[in-house]
């Protein structure tokens, strides 16, 4: 008994030995399986539990604003509101098209396709004006999402358009800085890191593991609003007035090469560019390249000069026709058979220039042509320039030589002949053009490269050239680009155009052109006008010249340049070119529209009645108009009343003006509103404008006034 | 009084660190599951764990100091009762919302439940009877004598298993066979009654796909993480991402809602994630130290049913940690045994406390016997006459 229990009791010692081997082979295997899991393999596991587990979100930065010389609001960022559909979430998809066609105003066909078109996310409406989403949000319909979106704003709506290009819907910078200084006004994106479960939900606070995005710079244009918004209603009278198809302005600033204004038409609206036509996004001012023609020859006499071909007295033997090649080269203008380098220019005697052009030598012509820039970019801040078309071989034939000495066989672009012209206005020497003033990052201003400068001319020729550059306005064919108060120099071109594939002359389309500067003892600003395919009216002399003298009078004020003669000369008739069939469209105008008018032709205008709206009005007799008639107006009340906005930036006021869906367009320069049409109170317009200032000074309109006069 | 053993103290301190992680970690792994179902209540489960640990607490107080041969001398009544129980549940009982399921008993605010009750109850009577059995004629070898007991055990299985919790029916029943394996039944026999029984496992996995998916997809759950293998991959990329020091205390990240069950079944690899290889490290000891203990305790032991107890108590602690642990890491198919002392469930928790107090006892007993027998060859017999 007692062997048994000791037999019995070493049985049950080895049966739990057993036990304790095999629960202990077990515990090892564990230990060594967690080691391999966490030591070994830890790493790979928890990159895929990140993966899993972390997002990675991009907090989009704002985009930089781009403002005016004077810091006025070029273009700005706004949160818009966009609709999408998750169509598989949509109980009643006609239902939901019709809603939201009524509340939208868009087209319930187009909506209904939206939403049946397959996919699971659909826009349906992107970057809508703000206020629009609450009536989508009121309707409260399934599977219909408002969210926000960067969208770009230009409160001026077209105005220097060109300049500014725009970004499209999807975020992409289309044409002018935009385009060109995209890298700086885009900014970075931040990112936030955000851990969530296994349902999408974010578990994280908001400042963990933040990257704040970095907003783009601010991009300060030498553009300056006011010229700018004179060169383009100019500009757009020009076009009218002529028929032509378009027209570029571009004004310099002689010393800095500073672009103070640049404007083309045809133009656009970069709020609406979708409904805009492609073609007109186009910058004429840098890519579209013509035969200069005439504005060409100061510079073949400035070359003449420098190279002691010619004096300034020098007498040019003038008599045409003039056989180069198979060509035979004539003038315009009849004149003496001799003439003076004066009277070359002034009579735009093209046997003159192309026998001292001739004379010259077209090797040279080249290398004076190359050192102002043609063929190169000028390196202006706007993208898609061209660089103009010379050829050089031929050039330096007698033949290229005389045709280039009166801008043919040679095409230049609107900026790059301002520039080449502008080497006589700044003493000789070729600068290089800018758009640029400052880029702020938000710390600093960025270093900007250095402009280039050629020394071409001594400061002697480009005297001499100035001087008989202003004989062409006072005594030659630019006599209508006189500007009361001041010496202007400047030069008349007319080019024929050449056909699209290059070879020979389209018939009958030219382009007119007046460059000049002023004022001539110190020039301070260049101004060219070109005017594409005039109908009524050809040359440079009658289509360009008038605008030209406008424009730089006005600028030339505005900069507060001191005039250069105490007696004024007679001014260019203001009566010109008005005739009775252009006085029609005046029915179409709005008060607004027709003060703006009545201010660019120095007509006057009598205000009768109170109120808002153009209720009708009565024009002289007579077939033109003299300096001593007006044109009464008669206004009536409108209904509904306009917010106050005087005292507020033009920011603030442009944002409110949005939300009402109204257009704003302003006049005036300066930080603060300081006048508005409808006036207060008034009947609410579709389109608003703001008068700005620098102060309470209410500038020409008054609150309880009729508007902007 | 008498000088402690210095077994129980190990074991009592192996205990108190075990419960400790548990609170923590069912705090950790539970706060978001509460937070989101129970109306903000982080704490919700941890309270309820709460209940559990303090009924687990005076168990052990009053086990260690309550003779095992009274505990065992009563384990039959105890059968009894869970019997009694284990058919209640099957009427009465409550599982999770949505299953047809039925595990729980709900009395008053508390859940019981009785598979984890038969767990101990088993590893109390199955001594008990072995002991009986040795002392009748032919003892434990003789086939026909441990019948009516087993017939016993497979009414245990069939009641649990039609609960259904098929894991842990296989879990008690293997804790039982080794205990009789130990016993003295002989292998043959318990080879045969394991034949027996496949048919009817056989059966039961077969007849819920997900049974047969999981324990398939255990072989390579990479091949199809998104379904089959998808508790066993989010398990073990849980565990793998703790790497050496783990995330942080309640750090985990796969607690929300990537693991399954965080706070339960899957506690351990949460555990893993947030203190990293010594922390798992840590656990695993802490088991493996109440292995050894109380085995070593057990071939120690004053008396057989002494013995016996050690061996059966000591597995149903170690053997449904080493499953679960096992089942986290991948070793082993995804089940739903819980890891004691640490997974959330009170019923497993005071019933692991309880078995420890009854161990700690067995400890007590013999230090106490150990000291007797010292004091017998100290002192010549003649002066205790």
């Amino acid at each position: 008994m007692e062997r048994d229990e000791k037999r019995e009791l070493r049985r049950f010692r080895i049966k739990v030995g057993f036990i304790f081997i095999l629960l202990a082979v077990s515990f090892i295997a564990l230990i060594g399986r967690t080691f391999y899991l966490q030591v070994v393999r830890g790493g790979e596991l928890r990159e895929i539990a990140d993966k899993n587990q972390i997002a990675i979100e991009d907090i989009p930065a704002d985009r930089g604003l781009i403002l005016d010389a004077n810091g006025e609001l070029f273009a700005t960022t706004i949160i818009a509101p966009s609709i999408y559909a998750l169509p598989n979430d949509i109980p009643d998809k006609e239902y939901t098209a019709k809603q939201l066609s009524l509340a939208l105003d868009m087209d319930e066909g187009y909506l209904l396709g939206r939403l049946n078109s397959g996919y699971r996310f659909v826009w349906l409406a992107r970057k809508i004006e703000p206020g629009l989403e609450q009536r989508v949000k009121e309707l409260d319909l399934l599977g219909i999402v408002v969210s926000a979106e960067q969208a770009r704003r230009y409160p001026l709506g077209s105005l220097a358009c060109h300049i500014l290009g725009f970004v499209d819907v999807d975020g992409r910078a289309v044409g002018g800085v935009e385009h060109s200084l995209d890298e700086y006004l885009r900014g970075y994106p931040g990112f936030r890191l955000s851990v969530h479960d296994a349902w999408g939900r974010s578990v994280t606070s908001a400042d963990d593991n933040f990257i704040a995005p970095r907003d783009g710079c601010t991009v300060t244009l030498t553009i300056d609003q006011w010229c700018q918004r004179v060169v383009e209603s100019e500009l757009s009278l020009a076009v009218e007035r002529y028929g032509a198809k378009g027209g570029t302005v571009i004004v310099m600033e002689v010393e800095s090469g500073r672009i103070l204004a640049m404007a083309s038409l045809p133009n656009f609206n970069p709020n609406e560019y979708k409904t805009s036509d492609p073609t007109s996004w186009k910058n004429p001012a840098v890519n579209l390249v013509y035969e200069p023609g005439s504005t060409i020859k100061p510079l073949i006499v400035a070359a003449a000069l420098e190279q002691a071909k010619i004096g300034v007295y020098t007498l040019i033997n003038c008599e045409g026709p003039l056989q180069v090649g198979e060509a035979s080269i004539t003038d315009v203008l009849v004149h003496e058979p001799t003439l003076s380098i004066s009277q070359v220019l002034t009579k735009s005697s093209n046997v003159g220039i192309a026998r001292i052009a001739m004379d010259l030598g077209g090797g040279v012509i080249l290398r004076y042509m190359e050192l102002m820039g043609a063929g190169k970019k000028t390196g202006i801040e706007l993208p898609y320039e061209s660089a103009g078309i010379i050829h050089s071989q031929w050039m330096k034939t007698k033949d290229g030589a005389a045709f280039t000495s009166f801008g043919q066989g040679l095409a230049l672009t609107p900026l790059q002949l301002a520039c080449a012209i502008n080497t006589i206005a700044n003493g000789g020497t070729w600068v290089q053009p800018t758009i640029i003033d400052s880029i702020f990052d938000g710390e600093g201003y960025l270093d900007l490269p250095e402009r280039e400068e050629v020394s071409v001319f001594s400061s002697k020729v480009a005297g001499q050239v100035a001087l008989l550059m202003e004989l062409v306005v006072t005594d030659g064919g630019g006599k209508l680009a006189m500007v009361s108060g001041y010496r202007v120099a400047g030069k008349t071109g007319t080019s024929q155009k050449t056909k699209e594939d290059g070879d020979g002359y389209e018939k009958g389309s030219f382009i007119a052109s007046f460059v000049g500067f002023a004022p001539v003892e110190d020039p301070k600003v260049l101004v060219l006008v070109m005017i594409d395919e005039p109908t009524n009216h050809l040359y440079g002399g009658t289509v360009a010249a008038p605008t030209f003298s406008r424009i730089m009078g006005g600028i030339l004020q505005y900069l507060g340049i001191s005039p250069s003669i105490t007696k004024p000369l007679t001014p260019p008739d203001p009566r010109w070119g008005w005739e009775q069939e252009a006085m029609d469209d005046l029915s179409q105008m709005d008060l607004v529209q027709l003060i703006r008018w009545a201010k660019h032709s120095g007509i006057a205008l009598r205000l009768e009645g109170e109120g808002s709206q153009v209720a009708g009005f009565e024009l002289p007799s007579g077939e033109k108009y003299t300096l001593q008639d007006y044109i009464t107006v008669n206004l009536t009340e409108g209904n509904v009343t306009m917010p106050r906005l005087r005292g507020l930036s033009v920011g603030e006021a442009y944002e409110i003006l949005v939300n009402l869906g109204l257009e704003v367009r302003v006049e005036g320069c300066g930080p603060v509103v300081v006048g508005q049409y409808p006036s207060p109170g008034g009947k609410i317009e579709p389109e608003v404008v703001l008068s700005l200032g620098w102060g309470d000074t209410v500038l020409g309109g008054d609150e309880q006034g009729s508007g902007i006069l | 009084m008498l000088p402690r053993s210095q077994t129980e103290i190990i074991l009592t301190g192996a205990t108190l660190f075990l419960v400790a992680i548990g609170i923590y970690m069912v705090f950790s792994a539970s706060a978001a599951i509460g937070y989101l179902e129970f109306d903000g209540d982080a704490n919700y489960f941890m309270k309820k764990q709460l209940v559990g640990l303090l009924l687990g607490i005076a168990a052990f107080i009053v086990l260690r100091r309550l003779d095992y041969h009274l505990l065992s001398a009563l384990s039959p009544y105890f059968v009894m009762l869970c019997l009694a129980l284990l058919v209640l549940v099957l009427f009465i009982g409550v599982g999770p919302a949505g299953y047809d399921v039925h595990r729980w008993l709900k009395v008053g605010p508390v859940f019981i439940q009785p598979s984890e009750l038969s767990k101990l109850v088993l590893a109390l009577y199955i001594p008990q009877v072995l002991i009986k059995l040795s002392k009748r004629e032919g003892g434990v070898k003789d086939w026909r004598r441990p019948l009516p007991f087993l017939l016993l055990f497979a009414v245990v299985f069939v009641l649990i298993a039609a609960e259904p919790d098929m894991s842990m029916a296989i879990i008690i029943m293997v804790i039982a066979l080794i205990t009789l394996f130990v016993g003295g039944v002989r292998l043959t026999h318990i080879a045969a009654l394991t034949m027996a029984s496949v048919p009817f496992v056989w059966y039961m996995i077969v007849s819920e796909p997900y049974r047969f998916r999981r324990i398939f997809s255990f072989l390579d759950p990479w091949a199809d993480p998104a379904a089959g293998g998808y508790q066993a991959v989010q398990s073990l990329i849980s565990i793998g991402s703790g790497k050496f020091f783990g995330l942080g205390l309640c750090a985990s990240r796969q607690k929300l809602f990537y693991l399954p069950a965080p706070h339960t079944d899957f506690i351990f690899a949460v555990l893993g994630e947030e203190t990293g290889f010594w922390g798992t490290t840590l656990v695993v000891t802490l088991f493996l130290v109440v292995m050894i203990v109380s085995l070593r305790m057990a071939v120690k032991a004053k008396d057989r049913l002494g013995g016996l107890l050690a061996v059966s108590l000591s597995l149903m602690i170690t053997v449904p940690a080493l499953v679960n642990m096992g089942m986290v890491v991948g070793l082993l198919p995804v089940t739903g045994i819980p890891l004691p002392f640490i997974s959330y469930g009170g019923s497993s928790l005071a019933v692991s406390l309880a078995a420890m107090g009854v161990l700690c006892n067995i400890a007590h007993q013999n230090r106490k016997e150990q000291l007797r027998q010292m004091e017998d060859k100290i002192t010549p017999k003649w002066m205790g006459v």
